[in-house]
């Protein structure tokens, strides 16, 4: 059967907190689906969940038809990176992914491989404990593809990766969609999905607020939006939003003019003699889009007495 | 999936581990070197000079006896027959309490079928103590017996009041024989005593063991005796050839006399064919109550420190930074990886106390026979003698179990300071408590808490008389009690996996 995660009204309360609520989606074969969210929406709960680690108390989260708890070697099927620092520092890197391997009968040479596939292989022989962040997470993304998974979920995987991290992150996740496999990575900053996600799940406050595809999403946020490079920027705007356009400035010599087609605001341009140097269709980001599909739809502020919620700026 | 899910695989999976933390290793290492260094050092420094007053001598295999008695007897060559009808015995009523010095003793109940008043015939090698011999005889409460060479015991009936018994001698065997009536006979077992040369001595004696009186508690202990004679009267005495019966006390009977025993250690009168015999003193085993390989292993404490040390971390160290995800993750079914890790814990645990008593039996043993651990009062002990490789491998077990222990509470507790130092109190509280309380009071504190391990380093039987509590029960009761409080922590550890969150 074709690899992904099923999440079925999952529902998890922890005391007074429900942290997650009613949650459902799935996860395809062969696409990057993006998982996110403000940080304390429920997305480490949610996938905490679908590893069996926590039991919801209502509904329920498949792998590959089954439930986690269910898999004899579950590596094999999914690999997870939750938290890179779940180690013990004492231990070898090597020796970290090989009991890893020895619990789910995988081979000593995959070790090796994984470790290569990282960017480890030369610090193998070194204590956990003294890696930075980066190369925790490393190791912690190396023992998730150590049983060549159908599936993997990454709990924010770009945390302290230096920018080349990054980028070879992003491209480790294309090419493991491009293999087929269905990939679930989480992140509270949308800039860090943009060219990696082909799909998203955004949630806030443990319910389900989106669930588009990521070409939808920029394609409807970008609808109607026109950018126009002028130097005359305030007389500009007076005028197209006296034809009643909602103007953004999104540069010293840039407006983004919404709810007015590319030809008319061309012609009032043209009509009030202003020039202008550039119009084109505005092509919106990742994070422009997230904020459209949030704006109204959810509450960032904390609860009262929750630290403040970190938003993402670029 | 090709790959089946395989419970050895998950053995591999822990032991990895465990031998990948090199902290972990050097503390395996540790405990132990420790073991074997405190053990030499305790050795060191225990002396002993139980051999110069001893109430015993050496048995004809080289262990400590007693050898007391009143016997009446002739000497005899070659293959006999006797043959004696015990009309009564009465033995001495003792007193239940008595006062010591200062102490108020209670007397040792002690129900070995050697410790009881006798009248019986019996084959000896000469008059020597602790020459061999073979008896039968008619205890005051548990019937008739056959015994030879102090440590063999074979029971006949459990009849008490007159009774009919023979002894026959052919060759090297003796066997011995009951009747109700003289004419009826039992067999009741067949004895080749070590030395038995064609000349013997041949006869009926009449024994009855000193009262033992004790009290401990308080970190000490004492023991005193009072010496008891039993009377006893004979007759249908036969003997194929018969001479003359001659009356002697056996063994050192004076000491017992100026304790107010009997006179000489007994005499015999003879009316009418009917001997009455008065006898004092014990035939049988009498090892001192220290234990010799228990004083070897005083190291055993320091390594179970140690060792509760890596049982409680192997755990908590999961819970420190969230590894135990990473775990269930890998393996979700929680009590499979449970039984794995107090699997591999519990050998390893094992392995490292098994090197660690037998260093220091190796180590210590010659130190304390250099310090009057010797014979007859210590026999040299051998790494080949039952006793002593039960007690190495219960011992091993013994800290092996409390590891697994303090793995089981480190799941419960997931924070290593709080379930270490609960794992040695558990150890450590019952001992100290226990030394303090009075009397066999403390039996049921080692019945019921880890302590009650301890016993498993004593090669020797459970006994009173010492101010340690766990001399009370013996070794096997000990790492019973080991084996449940891992059954039961492990169960408890196994419900709170299955049903709390990771």
């Amino acid at each position: 059967m074709e690899p992904r995660i099923e999440v079925r009204a999952l529902r998890k309360r922890y005391r007074t907190t429900v942290a997650v609520d009613g949650l459902s989606f799935t996860v395809r074969a062969g696409e990057v689906t993006g998982f996110v969210g403000p940080n304390g929406a429920g997305k480490s709960t949610t996938m905490r969940l679908i590893l069996g680690l926590d039991s919801p108390d209502e509904g329920d989260a498949l792998v590959n038809g089954h439930p986690y708890r269910s898999l004899r070697t579950p590596l094999r099927q999914v690999g997870a990176l939750l938290d890179a620092s779940a180690l013990h520092p004492g231990r070898r890197a090597r020796d970290h992914l090989l009991w890893l391997a020895h619990s789910n009968g995988i081979g000593k040479r995959r070790v090796s491989e994984v470790l290569d596939q990282v960017g480890l292989a030369s610090a193998a022989r070194r204590r956990a404990g003294g890696f930075s962040l980066g190369m925790q997470q490393r190791l912690g993304i190396a023992a998730a593809l150590l049983g060549d998974p159908p599936v993997l979920m990454f709990d924010e995987p770009a945390n302290g990766l230096d920018p080349d991290g990054i980028v070879w992150i992003r491209g480790l996740m294309r090419s493991l969609a491009a293999e087929g496999r269905a990939v679930l990575v989480s992140s509270h900053l949308m800039g860090e999905l943009e060219d990696t996600a082909d799909h998203l799940i955004a949630v806030g406050r443990g319910r389900l607020i989106a669930d588009t595809s990521v070409a939808k999403l920029l394609a409807a946020a970008s609808k109607d939006r026109v950018e126009v490079a002028t130097a005359q920027r305030a007389e500009a705007t007076t005028v197209l939003a006296n034809a009643g356009a909602t103007v953004t400035v999104a540069g010293p010599e840039t407006v983004v003019v919404e709810g007015l087609p590319g030809d008319r605001v061309s012609a009032l341009l043209t009509e009030a003699a202003i020039p202008f140097s550039e119009l084109r269709r505005h092509r919106a980001s990742l994070e422009e889009a997230y904020m459209d599909l949030t704006r109204g739809a959810i509450e960032f502020a904390p609860e009262t007495g929750a630290p403040a919620t970190e938003r993402s700026v670029r | 999936m090709t790959a089946r899910e395989s419970f050895p695989r998950l053995l591999l999976a822990e032991w990895t581990k465990l031998r990948s933390v090199s902290r972990w290793v050097i503390t395996l290492l540790g405990a132990a070197a420790l073991t074997i260094g405190l053990s030499y050092l305790a050795a060191s420094g225990n002396k002993t000079n139980i051999n110069e007053h001893a109430d015993f001598v050496s048995g004809p295999h080289g262990e400590p006896v007693a050898d007391a008695f009143y016997f009446v007897h002739q000497q005899i060559t070659g293959d006999t027959t006797l043959t004696v009808r015990v009309a009564s015995l009465t033995p001495e009523p003792a007193r239940r309490a008595v006062r010591m010095g200062s102490d108020q003793m209670t007397k040792l109940e002690d129900p070995s079928p050697f410790a009881q008043p006798a009248a019986g015939i019996m084959i000896k090698d000469g008059t020597q103590p602790g020459s061999s011999y073979a008896s039968v005889m008619l205890t005051a409460a548990q019937g008739v017996h056959m015994q030879w060479d102090f440590d063999a015991d074979r029971k006949g009936s459990a009849r008490s009041g007159a009774r009919w018994l023979r002894l026959v001698r052919s060759g090297n065997t003796i066997t011995g024989y009951e009747s109700a009536d003289g004419a009826a006979w039992q067999k009741i077992g067949t004895a080749t005593p070590k030395n038995l040369p064609s000349t013997v001595e041949i006869g009926f004696y009449v024994s009855s063991p000193a009262a033992v009186y004790t009290t401990r508690g308080g970190g000490s202990s004492s023991v005193g005796d009072r010496p008891t004679s039993a009377q006893a009267a004979f007759d249908n005495v036969q003997l194929g050839s018969g001479g003359t019966w001659h009356g002697e006390s056996i063994g050192d009977n004076d000491r017992l006399s100026e304790k107010g025993g009997v006179r000489g250690g007994g005499r015999v009168t003879e009316a009418n064919g009917t001997y009455t015999v008065v006898g004092t003193g014990k035939i049988g085993p009498q090892p001192p109550d220290d234990d010799m390989l228990e004083a070897a292993l005083i190291g055993v404490i320091a390594g179970l420190m140690a060792l509760i040390a890596i049982g409680v971390l192997y755990a908590t160290s999961e819970y420190r930074r969230g590894m135990i995800r990473t775990t269930f993750a890998a393996t979700p079914r929680r009590g499979r990886v449970l039984a794995a890790k107090a699997i591999v814990l519990g050998t390893t645990s094992f392995l490292v106390g098994l090197v660690g008593v037998v260093g220091s039996f190796l180590l210590a043993i010659p130190i304390l026979r250099k310090q009057g651990f010797t014979p007859p009062g210590f026999p040299r002990p051998s790494l080949m003698d039952d006793s002593v490789l039960r007690t190495l491998l219960l011992t091993a077990a013994f800290m092996a179990g409390v590891a697994v222990v303090g793995l089981a509470i480190g799941v419960l507790l997931r924070h290593s300071a709080a379930a270490i130092t609960i794992t040695i109190v558990l150890v450590l509280g019952p001992l100290i408590v226990g030394m303090i309380l009075p009397g066999t009071s403390p039996k049921w504190l080692m019945y019921t808490t880890l302590a009650g391990g301890m016993a498993t380093q004593r090669a020797k039987p459970p006994t009173i008389t010492l101010a340690e509590p766990w001399a009370m029960i013996g070794p096997w009761a000990g790492i019973g009690v080991v084996a449940a409080w891992v059954a039961v922590t492990l169960g408890l550890a196994w419900w709170q996996l299955r049903t709390r969150d990771a």
